[in-house]
């Protein structure tokens, strides 16, 4: 058994004040705590968690790591880096999938996250540690990124980390004209988007979670009768085959009825090899 | 369909990168300095890779050339492997490739010529002994033809060294390429099979068993000379029909004379290579069966290996002799 808090399924690292507040609106986060200058928005109901790193690259490596210890989510959650970012190109406003960035200060690179290419427009970042006014290659320019990406992945995994990125200045359109406002807009503008990336995002986070949990009556199993440690690893992998041959049959009263743990696995390994006689592959 | 291309930087004027990109235009691209910078990377989840693998062209640099593992081959002396590329575009479900690397991405290495290279050294070094060098080891050697074009790149190669053989692992039936040359002699296509009724459950996104023999049929017919790879041996309620009913099909028709060989094996995995994948489907019934460890192999045990492999080899044996027919144990 584990203390993983499966509540939340989405875990979003942002930089800016300006930025969270479009989210917490969107969401209906509310205030959990304010420690160590990183504020923690929530909202159980819905799934999401959202901190506030500040800005650089190293803030929002902790920042990930501190919205992580504060809640234990287990691996199977998407981790989120949204934010505004400088653009060679543009237009201001577009959403990005970034899929390849780069430490400006070391040279090191991460590919986050599975690519959803019908949802949004793919493009590299480098994550700089002063702001870009130069836009000298021809891709994203953000300040946290990097910090995020070496930090994520080992939370949950590399498919489910994912970084966005909606430009918000580029060589033509100076970052001086960043506001409040015009950060608020820049989000609504693309909270479509955002919605259909977590639509999609859902569904692997689901289907993960329900591939990689225990199944349902086992916890209880597990406290039922008396388990060693090892014998509690043997179990759940005896389970595991057994669910899958037997998954419309229930082991809760066979265990009740078992007069130890032992017992009960060498029923359930009689069982599989019953079945290994005439064995089906569907 | 590939999204989402990976280019290392070294080799994006090589003509086989440009040819790859111009197969897949409407697929993102970027540039990166090594493969190894995304794959086989840690903290990577090979399932959910699966569903959207990316392509990485890369530049192999070094071991293009290994020994086959022993119990790989037929009757050569010496046997050695390439991989041109690593993971495969089918997704079957015994496959050890998905217990190899935690990356479904493929990566591709476009230095055909560097191989060749070594290929030729490799002959030199071994002169007056019998070669066989295997293809499809760690991918499927013609799924990608269309893009790639490694087998015609490859059989001309081998078409200039008759002096030893070249096997093409696949289970494509993507044949054109070869329909379209003449037959080469010391070269073999050699497919992987399994009962129809096994492969449906098993080899996902690979084609159908029907279509698979129609091809071999096909290549035989036109002079090619063919192999058939019943490996692994899958266990099952009533195998023995269903294995009988595979190779009666498969031989009817055929044109023997170019059936080169025919090799089986049981299905065996490293142990921690097992784990990997077990815990990769624990949903799927093939991993849930109670298989045996032995050391560090796992199989479905001696019992089961030995009265399958009697079975297929006496079901082989009314169809031709004993020379032709193999067994791999690796």
């Amino acid at each position: 058994m584990n203390n993983t808090n499966r509540e939340f399924k989405f875990f979003w690292v942002v930089a800016l004040r300006s930025e969270a507040n479009a989210l917490i609106k969107k969401f209906n986060l509310k205030s959990f705590s304010n420690h160590c200058n990183f504020p923690i928005y929530i909202n159980r109901k819905n799934g999401h968690a959202l901190v506030i790193s500040g800005v650089g690259s190293i803030k929002s490596a902790v920042a990930t790591m501190y919205l992580n210890k504060t809640f234990n989510p287990g691996q199977v959650v998407a981790w989120i880096n949204i934010g505004i970012a400088g653009h060679f190109q543009g237009p201001v406003g577009t959403l990005f999938q970034v899929i390849k960035v780069v430490n400006n200060d070391n040279g090191k690179s991460f590919f986050p996250g599975l690519r959803f290419p019908k949802l949004a427009k793919a493009a590299e970042l480098y994550t700089v540690s002063s702001p870009e006014n130069e836009f000298t290659l021809p891709v994203l320019y953000d300040m946290e990124a990097a910090g995020f990406c070496e930090i994520a992945p080992s939370l949950s995994c590399n498919e489910l980390t994912f970084v966005l990125k909606i430009v918000s200045d580029t060589s033509e359109q100076s970052q001086s004209l960043i506001t409040k406002k015009m950060i608020a807009d820049l989000f609504n503008k693309n909270s479509d988007m955002i919605d259909n990336l977590l639509q999609a995002v859902v569904k692997i986070v689901d289907r993960e979670r329900a591939r990689l949990g225990d199944p349902i009556e086992m916890d209880g199993i597990m406290c039922s009768l008396h388990f060693t440690e090892t014998n509690r690893l043997r179990f759940r992998k005896i389970y595991k085959k057994w669910w899958c041959l037997f998954p419309n049959k229930s082991l809760a009263d066979r265990a009740k009825k078992a007069s130890s743990a032992h017992d009960l696995m060498q029923s359930m390994e009689l069982d599989i090899a019953t079945e290994a006689q005439t064995w089906k592959l569907k | 369909m590939i999204e989402t291309v990976f280019v290392e930087s070294q080799i994006i004027d090589h003509p086989i990168t440009k040819r790859v990109l111009s197969c897949l235009p409407k697929a993102d691209l970027l540039n990166i300095n090594r493969y190894q910078e995304l794959f086989n990377k840690r903290q990577q989840n090979f399932r959910l890779q699966k569903e959207k693998p990316a392509l990485i062209l890369a530049k192999k640099h070094d071991n293009f050339v290994l020994p086959a593992p022993s119990g790989f081959g037929m009757d050569s002396q010496k046997n050695f492997y390439f991989s041109h590329m690593y993971n495969c575009i089918y997704d079957c479900r015994y496959c050890f490739l998905q217990g190899m690397y935690s990356s479904a991405n493929y990566l591709l290495f476009v230095n055909f010529e560097d191989f060749f290279r070594s290929i030729s050294e490799t002959i030199q070094n071994n002169a007056g002994s019998s070669l066989t060098f295997f293809s499809g080891y760690d991918c499927d050697s013609l799924a990608f033809e269309k893009i790639t074009s490694f087998a015609q790149h490859t059989l001309s190669f081998f078409k200039e060294h008759p002096e030893v053989e070249f096997e093409l692992r696949t289970k494509s039936v993507n044949i054109e390429t070869l329909l379209n040359l003449e037959p080469i002699s010391n070269c073999v296509v050699a497919f992987s099979l399994s009962p129809e009724s096994v492969a449906d459950v098993l080899d996902k996104k690979a084609p159908r068993v029907n279509k698979r023999i129609r091809a071999i049929k096909k290549l035989a017919k036109s002079g090619w000379l063919v192999g058939l790879r019943l490996d692994p041996l899958i266990f099952c309620e009533n195998w023995r029909g269903l294995y009988s009913e595979l190779i009666e099909e498969i031989m009817a028709d055929l044109e023997i004379t170019n059936l080169h060989s025919v090799s089986f094996g049981p299905l065996r995995y490293p142990k921690k290579m097992y784990n990997t994948i077990a815990a990769l489907y624990p949903e799927e019934k093939l991993f849930a069966f109670p298989m045996q460890t032995n050391g560090q192999l796992v199989s479905y045990g001696p019992e089961i290996e030995n009265e399958m492999a009697t079975y297929i080899q006496d079901e082989l044996k009314k169809y031709l002799g004993a020379d032709r027919i193999f067994q791999c144990l690796i």
